[in-house]
């Protein structure tokens, strides 16, 4: 019973079937001139067409990367390359995010992170901004809660201010709508695996004209931007995965498995941590357990989710979330279950019954 | 093909138990070396490896019972080609204001020369080829043995190998492993020392992490570089550290604990035909390694106990650790003890009685078999 899909989304069956064949396809180099190389790229356009329509962008700003930390780094580092300044981002950002900001700081930026509780109200963000503030980047949904910050009308005020405004998607990509020029946005991080695709394959929607200086150099390929003979068969895979996808229809599926999982939950004494206005693919509780206690008993019963927290003997990670909750006890057993078009009702029934199981049996330990 | 003169140390005292010894000694350096297409050859009591493969030297080094590998050049029985090999050897090294000596055996007693003649001979060899030379016999910088068998042996270069005694010629022991730096150093100070190693862990999942018992996995893994295939036990505490806690005194949760993981390992050191347990125990490095908690451990089992670490410092085990690979591993940040259940201070001074009448408090055969049903036997 896999509820792990914000880590990652395990190709659906018909993909895999498609591999094969998606191999022959894309064995050919992009770049070469011949018969074979021009066909190739030709589809890969169609995938880049694909992506620009989910998002709202032209093809010609679409960029494929090996992955979305890499875009995001791609993102940020390009952006800063000999410039000085005031950068303000969010505390709950990805490691991609993170690090790369805490090397930027050791490089002379100023950073600013934002409390997430700021972050529904494009105001106090536009109130954090300074003289110097060059680029904002705030995640779109936040990948250990589903936590949604849409902030509308965020992205016209700084294009007005003249400030560059970068979100890291991934988690929005294919389940939450996303408009990047109706929300005025200039960059934006994607990655193929979420949504059901291959891994080794990430996207940077990057606008004209912005001057992002590439993390490395080489044969020209995505305009220079990302030199590199490119990841055919997961581009092509990607392709296959939008094909198959329908975001309205597959959020509504969502919503209510969400819905159950949820009234489950709390039928056995959980404390949701997500809003109903996160993202449903994800869903965020605690249950008075130890995360990782929890989540090693759940995976050895073959119910598989992520942890928020784990404890010191255990490399003592916690999520970034966790110091910004409300009751911030209920870090210590939190866990993300997260959902696909893929997770059946029947898959939460059973997983609800194990979990009701393994609760009991552990409660008596502490 | 490569040759490579073994030579042995302890076993050569053994007298008639000598070939058994031996025997062992070279059944474990084929067993090394399987995977090798390279012959192990036992003649007038010296060892020979010849080999292709260059990671052949460095595990032949590493095989208990051996305390030098000498690389060795083989050529046929006439000067002229004892000569030109010499010649050879030699010359690969900086001779500058160097001294040497010949040294020469030659069980090989059909062939003419002496070895004293053989000497003399080489060693006016050596100092008309090579003139910067000079003889030292008393503290040669290099040391050139030639014997003289079916043909003649010679060799100048010697490495140390890890000496000890041939792996599982002194029987078998229980080895109580954590995750932790000790217990593998204490495993590898008793194999060295020819101990057959039954590695046993003790965890308490859910509550310990699936990566935690993979960890201890990895050890042993390591620890078969050293010491062959091995059979890994584990079992599960948690049932049985449930029932401790809720009968006895918080304060000797740990030693009611450490004596019942002895009385377990005593259990399956019976099982498994093993006369001993080993751990890593080294005195007061942590509160329960005090001598009285020792004591009270010891009391639980009616084997012996080796405690090869028990003088040592942390730093000193840290060093094997480092030298004997099994350091990075054991650093990795996956516990055997999640702190949800450690007690907030340990009596560092039980006394037997008191564990003792702590015990009575509880069915000591339940507290046994909630621990022994869960026994597992892995081969690494």
């Amino acid at each position: 019973m896999y509820f792990d899909h914000a880590s990652t989304s395990p190709p659906s069956d018909s993909l895999n079937r498609s591999l094969y064949e998606l191999s022959l396809l894309s064995r050919y180099n992009p770049s070469s001139s011949h018969k074979e190389g021009l066909e190739l790229r030709k589809r890969l356009q169609r995938v880049r067409l694909q992506v620009g329509k989910l998002i709202g962008a032209p093809e010609d700003e679409i960029y494929f990367t090996s992955g979305a930390t890499e875009a995001n780094n791609l993102a940020l580092q390009g952006l800063c390359f000999n410039k000085k300044g005031h950068i303000l981002s969010s505390a709950v950002e990805h490691a991609s995010i993170e690090e790369a900001l805490v090397f930027l700081e050791s490089r002379g930026f100023n950073v600013t992170r934002l409390d997430p509780k700021n972050l529904t109200n494009k105001e106090i963000v536009l109130d954090n901004l300074r003289e110097d503030t060059f680029m904002v980047s705030i995640m779109t949904v936040q990948n250990e809660t589903g936590e949604n910050y849409p902030l509308d009308g965020l992205g016209k005020a700084l294009s007005k201010r003249g400030i560059i405004y970068h979100r890291d998607s991934v988690q929005a990509f294919g389940k939450i709508p996303v408009n990047v020029k109706a929300q005025g946005i200039d960059l934006a991080s994607f990655s193929s695996h979420k949504l059901g695709g291959l891994k080794g394959l990430g996207i940077l929607y990057c606008r004209k004209s912005l001057g992002i200086h590439p993390l490395f150099f080489g044969g020209g390929q995505e305009k220079g931007l990302r030199p590199g003979t490119e990841n055919t068969l997961g581009i092509l895979a990607l392709g296959k995965v939008l094909e198959e996808r329908n975001l309205s229809s597959d959020y509504l599926y969502v919503k209510d498995i969400n819905a159950r999982l949820r009234t489950g939950f709390e039928q056995l004494g959980g404390s949701l941590l997500s809003t109903p206005q996160a993202s449903p693919y994800i869903l965020a509780v605690s249950f008075p357990i130890p995360s990782e206690v929890l989540l090693t008993a759940l995976s050895l019963k073959g119910v598989y989710v992520s942890a928020g927290s784990a404890c010191h003997a255990n490399s003592g990670k916690e999520a970034r979330i966790v110091p910004f909750l409300e009751n911030k006890e209920l870090g210590r057993g939190m866990l993300r279950f997260s959902i696909s078009t893929d997770t059946s009702l029947k898959e939460v029934e059973d997983m609800l019954e194990i979990l009701s199981a393994t609760l009991k049996e552990l409660i008596r330990y502490l | 093909m490569k040759l490579l003169l073994i030579k042995y140390g302890e076993i050569g005292l053994k007298g008639k138990n000598r070939h058994l010894f031996e025997n062992r000694l070279i059944q474990n350096i084929r067993s090394r070396l399987k995977e090798y297409p390279a012959q192990v050859k036992l003649d007038s009591g010296r060892i020979y490896v010849e080999y292709e493969d260059p990671e052949v030297p460095q595990i032949v080094r590493d095989t208990f019972g051996l305390v030098e590998v000498c690389l060795c050049e083989k050529v046929p029985l006439e000067l002229k080609f004892l000569e030109d090999k010499i010649e050879q050897m030699l010359q690969g090294y900086n001779l500058l204001g160097k001294s040497f000596k010949i040294e020469t055996k030659r069980p090989n007693k059909s062939y003419p020369r002496t070895s004293p003649e053989l000497s003399r001979y080489i060693g006016g060899f050596v100092l008309s080829k090579f003139p910067e030379l000079r003889v030292d016999v008393h503290h040669p910088d290099l040391l050139i043995e030639v014997e003289v068998r079916e043909s003649f042996y010679i060799y100048i270069e010697r490495y140390p190998a890890v000496g000890g005694m041939p792996y599982s010629s002194a029987g078998r022991a229980v080895l109580l492993m954590s995750g932790g730096i000790d217990s593998p150093v204490a495993g590898y100070q008793m194999a060295r020392r020819g101990t057959k190693i039954l590695p046993l862990h003790f965890h308490a999942q859910p509550f310990t992490s699936l990566e935690s018992l993979e960890k201890v996995r990895n050890l042993v893994r390591r620890m078969s570089y050293y010491m062959g295939p091995m059979n890994f036990y584990h079992m599960n505490l948690l049932e049985s550290q449930q029932l401790i806690r809720e009968s006895c005194n918080e304060k000797h949760f740990t030693i009611l604990q450490r004596r019942l993981m002895t009385k377990l390992a005593s259990e399956l050191a019976k099982k498994e035909g093993a006369l001993a347990l080993i751990t890593g125990e080294s005195l007061a490095q942590v509160a329960s390694q005090t001598m009285e908690g020792i004591s009270c451990t010891n009391n639980a089992s009616n084997r012996v106990i080796f405690r090869p670490l028990i003088s040592f410092d942390k730093e000193d085990i840290v060093t094997i650790s480092k030298a004997i690979g099994t350091y990075e591993i054991s650093i990795l940040p996956f516990d055997d003890a999640c702190t949800v259940f450690l007690p907030s201070r340990v009596e560092t001074s039980p006394t037997l009685g008191s564990i003792l009448r702590e015990e009575e408090k509880m069915d000591l055969d339940e507290l046994f078999n909630l621990a022994w049903k869960t026994l597992v036997k892995e081969k690494i």
